[in-house]
This record gives C-alpha cells, sequence and structure tokens, in this order.
C-alpha cells in the first residue's frame, strides 16, 4: 500500500458511514420524494377537474386528445353517454371522479361506464371517489376500476396490461370526492408541462 | 424604468470598486477582485446613509445621482494618477479565473434554479421576515431613513445594525420590490468562491486542486439555500474570510493597504451583527503577529491600529451610536453582561463569546458539523455544512499542521485561531453562524489533493463529487414554512409575502382590498412583521407600550389604528388580553392560535 493511501481509504470508509447513517438517508429520501413531488406539480393537470366525472381521451400511443367533464351530480342528462359513443375504439379513456358524480348518474351514464370496461358500482355512491382505465367497447368489468370513500391514488406503469392490452404510458390518477378533498387528476409519462412554463412566466413577470 | 435604476446604481456602484481598488494599486487580479467588492459595499452603506437621512433622500434619483458623483471622483482621480488601466493579470491567475469560471459553470443549474425560485417565490425565511427586510421596505416605502425607537414593537427592526439589510434595501428602494434583496445571497456565494481561491492561491496550490475547494464550497448546502434568502449570515462569513485574508497579508507583508481592506470589511460586519466587534477583536491577532515578528517600533503599532480602527468605526459604529442616543445602549435590544455585571440591559443575551458557556454549545457544534442538529430543519440536517466539512476539511487541515512544518505557525496564527475566535464568540445554537468554517478550512483539502498520488487522488475526487451530489440533492428542495408543493407556492406569489403563514397575510390583503386604503396596524409582540407591510410596503406599523390598562386604550385611540395585531392569546399577550376585555372596542377578526388581530372599531361609539 502506497504511504498517503491510509487516508483517502478512511476518507471513503468515512463517507461510505455518513451516507449510510439514518439521517442521511431520511435527508435524501425526502428529497427525492420532494423533487418527484415537483416533477408532478409541474406538469399540467389532463383533467378538467370540476364537479362530476371527469374524462380523459388518450391516442394509442398515450398522448392527450381530448378531456372534458360532466356534471352527473347535477344533470341526469350530462352529454357523457353520447361522448362515449361517438369514442373511436383505438384510444384509452380515464375517468376520475371529483366531488360527487353518483347524486344524478343516470342508467346511461352507468351503461356508458360499462361500456368502458367499468361496473355499475358508483352507483348510489355519494360523494365517494373513483377512477376508471378502459378502452370503447370494452364491456362490463374488462378495464381497471377504483372506488373508494377515501381519496383514490393510483400509478400505472407503462406496459402494464389492461384488459389485455399494455399502456403505452405511465398515469398517475387521483380522484377525491366531496369528504376526501375534492379534486381530480391525472398525470402522464407523456408529460405536458403547462405548469412549469405558466411559473416562468410568473416568475419573468415578478423580475 | 426600474429594474434600470437597479442596473445603473450597481454599474456605477462596482464601477467605483473597480476603479477604487486600481487607485489602491493593488497588483493582484484577487486582491482587486475582493478590494472592489468591499469598496461597492461600503459605498452602499455610505450612500444610503449620507443621503437616505436627508427626507426624501432614499429615494433612487438621489442615490444613483450620488453614486454616480462618487464614481466621477474616483474616474478622476484614477485618471490623474494614471491607474485607469487594468494590470496584466500576475502569473498563473489565469488558471485560477478559469477554476473560478469552472466552478460557477458546472453548478450554473443550481444558479438557475434559485434565480428561478427567487423570481418566483416570495421571501418566506423566518429572519428576514422578522428584520432584514422591514426596515428597508420602510424606508424604501417613506423615501427616507428614520429610526423606529418605541413606534415599533419588533425591537430587532429597532435595534439591529443594519448595514446589509441596506444593502438589500439598496435593490428594494431602486426596484420597489424583493426580489432582488432575496436573491442578494448569490452575489455573496461568488464572492466567497473568489476569497477561498485567492487564499488557495496564498497556499501555493494550484488552480486544479483548488477547483475542488471551490466546488465543495460553492455546493455547501447551508451556501445553496443562503443564496435565495435575504439573510446575513452568508454575507457575514464571506466578509470575515476577506477581512482575514487581508490581515493574512498584512501579517506576510506589512502593506498598509491590506490593513485598511481588512479594517473596512470588520467595519462593515460590526455595523451588520452584534457578533461583528468581537470578530473585529478577533482581527487584530494576525495584526499583532506582524508587529510583533516585524520589531515594528511603538509609534507605528500606533498607527497601525490607527489603519485598522478608522474603517471599523466609519462603517461600522452608526448603528452603536443611534442606539446609545435613542436606548442608552448600544445594543438594544441586546443585554452586555461582563463578568456577572450587566453592563447594558436589554431583551436578549448578546451574541458574544459564548465559550465561558457551558460545554453544551460545544457539543451542538460538533452536531452541527456533522449535520446532526435537527433544529431548525433550514439550518441543518437538510442544509447544513455538508460531509465536506468534518470528513475532509477539518482532517486535512490537521494534515497540513502535521505536514507542513515550516510556515504553519503563521497559517494558525494569521488564520487558525481568528477563525476559532470567531467560531468561539458565537452561540453555536445556529449551524448557519458557522459557514466560514467551510470557507477557511476547505482550501486544505485542496492541498491534501496537491499532496497526493495520481490514484490517492482519484479517490478524493470520487467522494468529493459525492460530497457535492449529495449536498445539492438535499439543498435545492424548498422544505422552509411549508413550501413543499409549487401549486401552493405559484398560487400565492401574486399576494403573499408569506407562504407559511398565508392566512395570516391573507387578513392583511383583505382588508387592504376591502377599505381600498393602506391599513394602520398596532401591533403587540409580532415575530413576523414584514408581511404586515402589505404590497410595496403600504401599511403603516404602529406600536403603544403596554404600561397600564387605561392609558394603552387612551393612546390606542390616538393611532386611530384599524387593527391590533399580536401574537399571542391572552394568557402569553397583555395587549389581547385588555382587547378582549373590551369587545366594545375591538372585534376578533381573524386568529389561527398564534395570532390574535382584532378590528378596531372607530367613530364615536367604539373608539376606545
Amino acid at each position: 500500500m502506497r504511504r498517503d493511501a491510509w487516508f483517502p481509504l478512511l476518507l471513503l470508509a468515512a463517507a461510505v458511514l455518513f451516507f449510510l447513517a439514518p439521517p442521511r438517508t431520511h435527508a435524501v429520501n425526502r428529497a427525492l420524494l420532494w423533487w418527484s413531488d415537483f416533477a408532478r406539480e409541474a406538469q399540467s393537470n389532463m383533467l378538467p377537474s370540476e364537479r362530476g366525472l371527469n374524462v380523459a381521451v388518450l391516442d394509442a400511443e398515450g398522448h392527450l386528445l381530448e378531456s372534458q367533464a360532466f356534471d352527473t351530480y347535477l344533470n341526469p342528462d350530462s352529454g357523457f353517454p353520447a361522448f362515449v359513443a361517438a369514442l373511436p375504439q383505438d384510444v384509452w379513456v380515464v375517468v376520475a371522479v371529483q366531488d360527487d358524480a353518483a347524486t344524478s348518474l343516470a342508467p346511461a351514464d352507468l351503461a356508458a361506464l360499462q361500456s368502458l370496461g367499468g361496473s355499475d358500482g358508483l352507483a348510489g355512491k355519494l360523494k365517494w371517489s373513483y377512477i376508471l382505465v378502459g378502452r370503447p367497447g370494452l364491456g362490463p368489468l374488462a378495464g381497471r376500476e377504483w372506488l373508494d370513500q377515501g381519496r383514490l391514488d393510483v400509478a400505472l406503469a407503462a406496459g402494464e396490461v389492461v384488459a389485455d392490452k399494455p399502456l403505452p404510458t405511465d398515469l398517475r390518477i387521483r380522484s377525491a370526492g366531496y369528504d376526501a378533498g375534492i379534486f381530480a387528476a391525472l398525470n402522464t409519462g407523456k408529460a405536458d408541462w403547462a405548469n412549469l412554463r405558466r411559473w416562468i412566466r410568473v416568475a419573468l413577470s415578478r423580475s | 424604468m426600474r429594474p434600470m435604476y437597479l442596473g445603473l446604481s450597481l454599474a456605477l456602484i462596482m464601477g467605483s470598486g473597480v476603479l477604487g481598488a486600481r487607485l489602491l494599486g493593488l497588483r493582484s487580479f484577487w486582491d482587486r477582485f475582493l478590494a472592489a467588492v468591499l469598496i461597492a459595499l461600503a459605498k452602499v452603506v455610505l450612500l444610503s446613509l449620507g443621503i437616505g437621512l436627508f427626507p426624501g433622500g432614499y429615494r433612487p434619483l438621489p442615490l444613483l445621482l450620488g453614486a454616480a458623483a462618487l464614481f466621477l471622483v474616483l474616474l478622476m482621480a484614477a485618471l490623474w494618477t494614471g491607474r485607469i488601466a487594468a494590470p496584466p493579470l500576475e502569473p498563473g491567475e489565469i488558471a485560477y479565473v478559469r477554476a473560478m469560471g469552472a466552478v460557477l459553470g458546472l453548478t450554473l443549474p443550481i444558479w438557475l434554479w434559485i434565480i428561478f425560485n427567487g423570481l418566483l417565490l416570495p421571501p418566506v425565511y423566518w429572519d428576514e421576515l422578522y428584520y432584514h427586510l422591514v426596515a428597508p421596505g420602510i424606508w424604501a416605502r417613506d423615501a427616507q431613513i428614520h429610526f423606529f425607537g418605541p413606534t415599533m414593537g419588533n425591537p430587532f427592526v429597532a435595534g439591529y445594525p443594519a448595514n446589509l439589510n441596506m444593502v438589500w434595501g439598496w435593490t428594494m428602494v431602486m426596484t420597489g420590490t424583493d426580489v432582488w434583496a432575496d436573491l442578494g445571497g448569490l452575489s455573496f456565494v461568488v464572492t466567497g468562491l473568489a476569497v477561498l481561491l485567492a487564499f488557495s492561491r496564498k497556499l501555493g496550490l494550484e488552480a486544479r486542486h483548488a477547483f475542488w475547494a471551490g466546488l465543495l464550497f460553492v455546493t455547501t448546502p447551508m451556501v445553496i439555500l443562503h443564496a435565495k434568502a435575504s439573510y446575513i449570515d452568508l454575507p457575514m462569513s464571506v466578509l470575515f474570510a476577506i477581512a482575514s485574508y487581508f490581515l493574512y497579508l498584512y501579517a506576510t507583508g506589512g502593506a498598509r493597504v491590506h490593513l485598511v481592506l481588512g479594517g473596512m470589511a470588520m467595519g462593515l460586519m460590526v455595523g451588520a451583527k452584534y457578533s461583528g466587534p468581537y470578530l473585529a477583536i478577533a482581527g487584530l491577532v494576525p495584526i499583532f503577529y506582524y508587529l510583533k515578528t516585524a520589531w515594528i517600533k511603538r509609534q507605528t503599532w500606533i498607527s497601525a491600529l490607527f489603519l485598522y480602527g478608522v474603517p471599523v468605526v466609519l462603517l461600522g459604529a452608526f448603528w452603536y451610536i443611534k442606539n446609545l442616543i435613542i436606548y442608552g445602549n448600544p445594543l438594544h435590544p441586546m443585554r452586555l453582561t461582563v463578568g456577572g455585571v450587566a453592563l447594558f440591559g436589554g431583551f436578549y443575551d448578546s451574541d458574544a463569546f459564548n465559550f465561558t458557556k457551558p460545554e453544551n454549545n460545544w457539543v451542538t457544534l460538533f452536531k452541527a458539523m456533522l449535520d446532526l442538529e435537527w433544529y431548525p430543519q433550514m439550518d441543518s440536517y437538510y442544509s447544513g455544512l455538508g460531509p465536506q466539512l468534518l470528513l475532509l476539511a477539518v482532517p486535512a487541515t490537521l494534515l497540513f499542521l502535521v505536514k507542513e512544518r515550516r510556515g504553519r505557525w503563521l497559517y494558525v496564527i494569521t488564520w487558525l485561531i481568528p477563525l476559532f475566535l470567531s467560531v468561539a464568540s458565537l452561540p453555536a445554537r445556529y449551524p448557519r453562524y458557522l459557514l466560514h468554517l467551510n470557507l477557511f478550512l476547505l482550501p486544505f483539502a485542496a492541498w491534501l489533493l496537491q499532496d497526493m498520488g495520481r490514484w490517492s487522488r482519484r479517490v478524493v475526487q470520487l467522494v468529493m463529487v459525492s460530497f457535492a451530489a449529495y449536498s445539492v440533492l438535499i439543498a435545492t428542495p424548498i422544505y422552509f414554512v411549508h413550501v413543499s408543493n409549487y401549486r401552493v407556492a405559484a398560487r400565492t406569489v401574486w399576494a403573499a409575502h408569506l407562504i407559511g403563514v398565508g392566512a395570516q397575510d391573507a387578513v392583511v390583503q383583505t382588508l387592504n382590498d376591502e377599505l381600498n386604503r393602506p391599513v394602520r396596524i398596532l401591533t403587540g409582540t409580532t415575530r413576523l412583521t414584514y408581511p404586515l407591510l402589505g404590497e410595496r410596503w403600504q401599511n403603516q406599523l404602529l406600536h403603544v407600550e403596554p404600561t397600564d390598562e387605561e392609558s394603552w386604550l387612551l393612546r390606542v385611540k390616538e393611532t386611530k389604528a384599524d387593527l391590533l395585531w399580536v401574537d399571542g392569546a391572552v394568557d402569553t399577550s397583555v395587549e389581547a388580553k385588555w382587547a378582549e376585555k373590551h369587545p366594545e372596542h375591538f372585534e376578533p377578526y381573524y386568529s389561527d392560535g398564534i395570532v390574535y388581530v382584532f378590528r378596531i372599531r372607530q367613530g364615536e361609539e367604539g373608539a376606545p
């Protein structure tokens, strides 16, 4: 061993001990959590985030084609069934409830949800959170569905199989009914950094 | 228009600094760089006081005219003496300039991120809201630097030395916003890097090794955090390093110009923080070392102390004299006790010579150096001094002292003893007070690299990269006062000066909007004063000393205040207790359990 090798070795050992110490791993984990949260917040929410059924339509590559909200809390004739009926077959549909979507949910709305791969479970679930990932024409229960009184936060990885087809992109979907926080959000791996652009505009205007 | 004022004034000020440094005949690029910074800061302080103390003087145009006049004087002097041209770089200096460029270039994404945060987010940290930004905001609003006396409920705003607050204030008065004050720390990151490289060069290090010391300094977690904060701890650390650097040059060469520059840096610090006088005393060590070793005659001792003391007094004494006249205590609101005898009464212990206090402070110091001091979070744990200090810089310094037998005492006396005195004289409770440890000791880590074989050096550099990466990772998120979420932050930038207590800020905003005019806020004990000033610092802050209930009520009436704002409920605040006793005069308006706000009923029936 060279005469001056002892210091680098000691330093290396001390650095390993330092980084393995619980306060350091805690700090690193917290920082990573913060940055992942920042990345999500910097993207735009692809859902309108309005009361009722919030629907996003993604193309076969995972890019957003359209998003719209249908207020099935207030309106039994919200237009949701007609919207679903007009969708092409090769798209992905994400549905997330904000606030409440069950109060005026019509049988035609339930049928439309089932045609996208959902169930009739949302019926009567006033103020519940709800998420559906499916495709037009799948039929009842063929898609992926979540229903809960509390907040829903679902992450699906690109390539994960839903109704025999791999998802084209990562999906992070959040739904909160009236008692769980009142929001609906969708972020995808095909990021649209609209919020970041907005923050940059704000920053420039403050200068 | 207003950013143009700031740009123009900074050009004049830095131009004056550059000319001043050339007039002083400094040969080294780094000495000129640091001298230019000192002269520029001194100019800001002297112009702010010299012009701003007059009614209407603390406005962009008078200050700009003053800056231009001083610049012209220096320009004519430079032309007259033939020192207008920049001296050529000394041998080896270009490599150091490149090393500085490499450090700043490599870390550019960090500084862009800091600038983005500074532009997007309002000031969010405690001390800037507590006192650093309060007085400059009020002065900019009133177009005059004035003193508050008993009309200011926050004693730190009323009494604390404000040299560096005036530096932040310069950007505020020029632009009408606090954005550039909050990014002022960035300039001290660059200056800190410059003084570190300057000292490394004097240590005889190659620039490629000094690069690593510089990289580890600018990636110190707390340096990154303080780059966007109107705190004075990073500037204080950098100024102390500049002072020590020039005094080290004096101790090794005896040039009086270095003594004066050391005194200037110390004077700026004395007038910025109550620990400044103790740091100025620590600066006497290298002076005495030179005077003693050079067998200087007595007359020269006196002139040396005079040359050091005059800039200290000129730049630092103002605030102490003001406090002595207004409060009878130069250190207001601190108390000064010597040998158990209270020389000056105050509310808080003075920040000084705590090595006489229990050993607990030293335990805290080591915990801070290892980033294990969990409270407060913004100082350590997530944004402390980094592993580069205790694992690398401290052992490297010890190795230097062991191996460099020739000349080591010079560094011990001129560099390390002042550093030790500065640490010992400060309360170790807040790791940010210790930031200059990295600045003073990291050059020895560069010395270590120079002294190593190729493979050992590679290993140490690898560890240095991991330290820098770790520090950047933990320091770049915004952790403090609930700024964990940019969605929240971006929503509040239009309305809030403070995200953490956004609801409190909303109270002020709402009342401003409702009344469509500035409001008069009577403060009790109020810690986070800055947000009360509102947008463009429009609101008036008042205070009535709560001597007894009846006279307090009468004097509250005279203030014609709209709100009474106190920190604390009836059990902790006498004003809140009296307000609750008189619901006919004080209507509860808002409370979050910490702050209690009452609307003061105006008019014949309601007024107290």
